[in-house]
């Protein structure tokens, strides 16, 4: 073979490849375009985004200077998306004439495609002019779901070269496609902004802003023109959208007269035209509830356009949704009035209603919490309530927060949006819920607090001086003596000397006055943890924390006694009063607060005994005493039971012819082991103890009784005797009755009887009723201790004392001191001026006896002429004398 | 209109030297638009400055380069900047620009073309085109050029290039007025009373079968004819010579001349440069479509330099022009190496008195019929 021919085969075979090469690339470039189109086709997109982009791919793979779409609107051709076309031009408002073609292409629902001569002014839109375009190709975008919907896809190119058979081919795959693409987009579009309208509708709880919503977004859903809505109630129909474009000037009010009520009865949706405008499709889907329409919903497009099942489909969903929101817009109406009376309740009362979560942070607080506690309810929101309580008391109401079923009230204090401090009690509640979220109702209880507070202090204190009382006392010794190895306790009792003359002299206000001033000096005289105490009437009882001995209680006693020796002035006089002191030392683990009080007392009365402003210890013999005191007093009580009392009868004697005018009755005990006990012994504690009246009344009957006998005696019938009564048997209410009672039992007259009171008891007690009743049957009345105590005048004036006795302490210094004697002369001065009789008692001498009768007192009683004697030795005295000649005893 | 250059390391002497030359040329009359190309290296701002502080209010638009050429002469990367001062003429000008080109670069395009479109104001001559810089390594410059299509339509041709930053793969940035902008675009609106032509051409030629691209994840593309496309590019790329290095990324600056040609409807290619990265990856400029036909391009010094008289001489095909903005790839620069400078020449030689003004790019823009218009490699222009 030759070169030359080689080189032709060569050159062949060359062109051949090429040819290959170009076959390949054009292969390969149509698949390029049709796959570039697919791809664009398969990503993520809305379906306006999915048409400008296949838009835009079409044109860089068809190198098409104009890719569109447009719709088939009467006789124009509306263009929705274009490439090539600048943004804002006026096609895409007004569309271009629907010729050439474009309306072929509609017509054989086939692909047109034109170039060259056979391009007119018919296919090209007259905007387009001005880009020269040389080619163009429409092709139908098949018939969408609603008829009417015709939409072309039209390419045009600014170069010569047509559009051939397999670039068409392409295309109309690539418009079938592009509207399924589309439809799929749009669908799962609706889809979304139905489940999305579920949401937006679910917001809305006013039914008007929740039409209105509704309103505004199913045309969006279904591409409707205009929308309308109708509720039924009680068979009315009413139209809710005041701006619907529904063409109707006034809707039928009667549910039957709507168009598609049938269907919606039925629970169906209606498509047609709208009876008044058949012009218009129509669109009707009923809201349902319990199985009847509540609602409507109107849909209106041009009846080009009518609504298709699709379209029906998607109403129903969302008329679904819109009849659930309705359904909670009638619940929210009626859940909102159910709440606005709650809260109508909670504003209105003074409790303080909060809501405290697991972690006791406030979710909810009464609008109270501003009016009691001055917090605004929303700034306490989301706090810890914790930290607006006092820090003691914390854990207390954090306790009860995690427990509140078992802790259903707590107190604590809360500070105010003022800064201060209140009590606060808060009755627990755990929520309903299921997690510790806690209701606490509260209530500011400080006036409570502070009641409790002086209940407590009242119940503790002495209300005249403010110091403890004895239950304090008892407290505090409870406290100091439970430490088995603490300190030892001191106890002081305070009693004062002359409180009773202040008083008696100087009245009420004056003692309390006094009581105020001791308090004063008593607390000068004392360490600050030391316990000052009262325990009413004159006796002070201090407590003294760590002593060391009984020294440092005897010290604390003498600072107590110096401190009272400065007189006191009440009101502008100066008054000289002392105390008397008990100490006591209790060592813990032995003493008990009863026995270092009763040992207190001991000593005390040990000291008073002793004289004025003294001061005793507790000690072995006080102790004794004090024990011997006590037993004293409980056999006292039972001692008349047991028969060991004996009335004893010193006869009083006319002085000057020695003969028995009377006998004093007088009391004594015979202790079975003690022996005889001494009225001053038992007396008092006769009268502490309340025995004395039993007892004075046992007296009173069996001396009456003796004189009964006596006066039985030949000669004895006028006898007289005297029976004391003590302050304490005066202050009974029967008294009169009672003593009246027994003297007539015993069977003596009243004018026999001499009832002996001392000035002091009677000026204690007002004593002028009873001694009127007595006197007035006949008893006599003698004042037993005149010129002793108060020695008031005018109290003989108003008492009915019938004879004054002259006390044994001035007859016993009748012959020594001239002021007794002055005294004495003196009673009988008045007892002369008043005409009452006097008695001298305890005459142990003859000098005595010639002294008084020399003085004029005619009677008298003392050791000298007669002890006191058992009643058989008086009955022999009596048998053995002269009886009286004449009725000496007797008032004048 | 005048133009200026200067390579001074100072910016600030170096744009008011630059600038300064630029408005002499204008010969008094005040000047409408200012274009500005610089290296990279400068301070920016500083540059920018200077040559407003020259220019007055004029607006400036440009963009950082690999290169630049004026009148013929070349400025080699890493040093200089030019200028170029333009008078009205028949033409009014509206310069905006947008950010954000990463994020969307088809919303990045809308944006540009309405805000340059609004700056040219509402009445319009007949015809107009758009001068585009872009940021070079931020997002999709088609897509930009999608957005500025859905927006400008057809009729509205756009030429300029993507910044460039000499040679390096670090930030590229545009111009305009006193500001300095990453990640965005430039735009130019050149309303006129006649019609405006922009052209290209590359000079590559293709080998082998087409190709079709089957896998691929942004700028790596993974499988090509459903085969690795290492393997695939291998083959093709030693079509001619089994002993020719692979380019890689370390390789004297990083284009070669081998490429891919993107296929388009017209037959034409669009030319893709690739390389490999360090992983062994084969790595595009721009993103090649799935399922785009490819070829394995080539060129040669002079098939690149040949191209340079037709396209001066369908740019100029039109009525009295002034100025040819012209529009270099870098990647052209690197494979024509020590005869780069004859591009800038024969560039003037051909256009004869209009002067040449151009840089180089890393990516052109040269759209005219229909959206595509992005281009590596390649030689864009627009006659003023």
């Amino acid at each position: 073979m030759s070169s030359g021919h080689d080189d032709e085969q060569v050159e062949q075979l060359k062109m051949q490849l090429a040819a290959a090469i170009g076959a390949v690339s054009d292969a390969y470039r149509h698949n390029a375009r049709m796959v570039r189109v697919l791809t664009v086709l398969g990503q993520p997109s809305t379906p306006e985004q999915l048409v400008e982009q296949t838009l835009i791919v079409l044109s860089q793979v068809f190198s098409a200077d104009v890719v569109g779409m447009g719709r088939a609107l009467g006789d124009r051709l509306m263009v929705t998306s274009c490439c090539g076309v600048p943004e804002g031009d006026p096609v895409f408002q007004t569309g271009w004439p629907l010729t050439g073609g474009a309306a072929e292409a509609l017509r054989r629902d086939a692909a047109v495609s034109r170039s060259g001569a056979e391009l007119t002014g018919a296919d090209i839109p007259e905007r387009l002019a001005d880009l020269d375009l040389c080619s163009g190709v429409w092709v139908p975008v098949s018939s969408g779901p609603d008829a009417g919907e015709e939409q072309l896809l039209f390419l045009f190119r600014r170069t010569g070269e047509s559009f051939p058979a397999t670039e068409i081919q392409v295309l109309s795959s690539v418009a079938a496609r592009l509207r399924l693409a589309v439809a799929e987009r749009e669908r799962s579009v609706a889809v979304e902004r139905l489940a999305q309208s579920g949401h937006r509708l679910s917001r809305y709880l006013e039914l008007p802003a929740l039409i209105a919503e509704a309103a505004r977004l199913l045309p969006r859903l279904i591409n409707a023109d205009a929308v309308q809505i109708v509720t039924i109630d009680d068979d009315r129909a009413e139209p809710r959208v005041a701006d619907a474009v529904d063409g109707l000037a006034s809707w039928p009010a009667r549910p039957a007269e709507l168009p598609g009520w049938f269907d919606a009865v039925r629970g169906e949706p209606y498509r047609g035209r709208a009876p008044f405008d058949p012009g218009r499709a129509l669109l009707c889907v009923p809201v349902l509830r319990d199985g009847g329409p509540v609602a409507l919903l109107y849909a209106f497009r041009e009846a080009r356009r009518p609504f298709l099942s699709d379209a029906a489909e998607t109403a129903a969903i969302f008329a679904n949704y819109f009849g659930a929101a309705m359904s909670n817009a009638l619940l929210y109406r009626a859940l909102r009035s159910s709440e606005e009376s709650l809260r109508l309740i909670t504003d209105s009362i003074s409790d303080l209603i909060a809501v405290a979560d697991p972690t006791g942070r406030l979710v909810y607080a009464s609008p109270s919490h501003h009016r009691e506690l001055a917090h605004r309810p929303d700034d306490l929101l989301g706090g810890d309530i914790a930290e607006l309580v006092h820090p003691a008391d914390r854990d207390r109401l954090r306790l009860a927060l995690a427990d509140a079923a078992r802790s259903p009230k707590v107190e604590y204090r809360m500070r105010t949006g003022h800064g201060k401090w209140v009590w606060v009690e808060s009755a627990l509640r755990p929520a309903p819920s299921d997690d510790s979220t806690v209701v606490l109702s509260s209530r500011v209880i400080d006036g409570r607090k502070q009641l409790e507070d002086e209940l407590r202090r009242r119940a503790t204190h002495d209300p005249l001086t403010g110091l403890a009382n004895r239950a304090l006392v008892s407290q505090r010794l409870d406290e100091g003596l439970a430490e088995p190895d603490g300190h030892p306790v001191g106890l002081l009792f305070c009693d004062l000397d002359k409180f009773k003359e202040v008083n008696d002299r100087l009245g009420h206000d004056a003692g309390d006055d006094l009581l105020l001033q001791v308090a004063d000096r008593l607390r000068g005289c004392l360490r600050p943890d030391d316990l000052l105490a009262r325990f009413g009437g004159d006796e002070f009882v201090v407590v003294l924390e760590r002593v060391r001995d009984l020294r440092d209680v005897k010290d604390v006693g003498r600072r107590i006694v110096r401190a009272l020796e400065e007189p006191v002035l009440l009101g502008g006089e100066r008054v000289e009063i002392s105390v008397s002191v008990g100490g006591v030392l209790g060592v813990p683990g032995r003493a008990t607060p009863s026995s270092m009080l009763r040992d207190a007392d001991a000593a005390m009365y040990a000291a008073k005994n002793a004289g004025p402003g003294l001061v005793e210890v507790f000690d072995e013999a006080a102790s004794h005493r004090s024990l011997d005191r006590l037993e004293l007093r409980s056999e006292l009580v039972r001692a008349l039971d047991r028969d060991q009392f004996a009335v004893h009868y010193q006869p009083i004697f006319d002085l000057a012819t020695g003969r028995i005018l009377g006998f004093e009755a007088l009391l004594r005990w015979h202790h079975p082991v003690r022996g005889m006990v001494p009225p001053d012994a038992f007396i008092p504690l006769a009268e502490e103890t309340g025995a004395i009246a039993s007892i004075g009344s046992w007296v009173l009957a069996q001396s009456c009784r003796q004189l009964a006998a006596w006066h039985r005696l030949p000669g004895w019938d006028r006898l007289g005797i005297s029976v004391n009564l003590s302050a304490t048997q005066l202050r009974q209410p029967e008294l009169a009755s009672q003593t009246l009672a027994v003297i007539k039992h015993a069977g003596v007259q009243p004018t026999d009887v001499w009832l002996e009171i001392t000035e002091h008891s009677s000026i204690r007690t007002d004593v002028t009723e009873f001694a009127t009743t007595l006197r007035a049957a006949g008893v006599h009345f003698s004042l037993d201790d005149f010129g002793i105590s108060y020695s008031n005048l005018s109290h003989l004036k108003r008492l009915p004392v019938q004879a004054l006795k002259i006390d044994r302490s001035f007859v016993a210094g009748l012959t020594e001191k001239d002021a007794d004697r002055g005294i004495v002369r003196a009673i009988l001065a008045i007892a002369d001026s008043l005409g009452l009789q006097v008695v001298a008692e305890g005459i142990e001498t003859p000098e005595q006896r010639e002294l008084l009768l020399s003085l004029g007192c005619q009677q008298g009683q003392g050791y000298l002429l007669s002890r006191p004697v058992p009643p058989e030795v008086a009955t022999e005295m009596l048998r053995e004398a002269r009886p009286l000649p004449r009725l000496v005893r007797q008032a004048s | 209109m005048g133009t200026g250059a200067s390579e001074h390391a100072d910016a600030a002497r170096a744009g008011r030297e630059a600038a300064e030359q630029a408005v002499r040329g204008l010969a008094g009359e005040p000047p409408a638009l200012v274009l500005m190309y610089a290296t990279a290296c400068y301070d920016l701002p500083a540059l920018v400055a200077a040559v407003r502080a020259v220019t007055g209010g004029a607006s400036l638009a440009g963009a950082s380069s690999s290169g630049q050429f004026s009148a013929g002469r070349l400025i080699e990367p890493g040093r200089g900047v030019s200028v170029l001062a333009l008078g009205a003429g028949p033409y009014r000008f509206g310069v905006a620009s947008v950010t954000g080109m990463r994020a969307d670069a088809f919303a990045a395009g809308r944006d540009l073309s309405r805000a340059a479109m609004a700056a040219v104001g509402p009445d319009r001559g007949p015809h107009s085109a758009l001068l585009v810089f872009s940021d070079g390594l931020a997002g999709d410059p088609q897509g930009l050029l999608n957005g500025i299509y859905q927006v400008a339509g057809a009729a509205v041709p756009v030429v300029g290039g993507a910044a460039a930053a000499d040679r390096a793969l670090s930030e590229t940035l545009v111009f305009h007025d006193d500001r300095v902008l990453g990640d965005g675009a430039v735009a130019v609106w050149i309303d006129s009373p006649r019609a405006l032509r922009v052209v290209s051409g590359h000079g590559w030629r293709p080998h082998g079968l087409p190709l079709l691209v089957t896998k691929v994840d942004g700028p790596v593309v993974h499988e090509i004819a459903g085969r690795p496309a290492r393997e695939v590019y291998e083959e093709n790329f030693r079509y001619e010579d089994p002993m020719q290095e692979l380019p890689t990324p370390r390789s004297a600056g990083y284009h070669s001349a081998h490429a891919f040609g993107l296929i388009e409807p017209d037959g034409s290619e669009l030319i893709r440069g690739a390389f490999v990265d360090d992983d062994g990856l084969i790595r595009t400029f721009t993103p090649l479509p799935p399922y785009g036909a490819v070829q394995i391009m080539s060129c040669d010094p002079d098939d690149l330099l040949n191209v340079c008289e037709p396209v001066v001489a369908d740019a100029l095909a039109v009525e009295s022009p002034r100025v040819m903005l012209t529009f270099s790839c870098a990647a052209r620069m690197d494979i024509l190496r020590e005869r780069a400078a004859e591009e800038p020449t024969r560039l003037q030689e051909a256009a004869g008195p209009v002067p040449t003004f151009g840089f180089y790019t890393y990516g052109e823009f040269a759209r005219s019929t229909g959206v595509s218009g992005y281009h590596n490699a390649t030689l864009t222009a627009l006659a003023l």
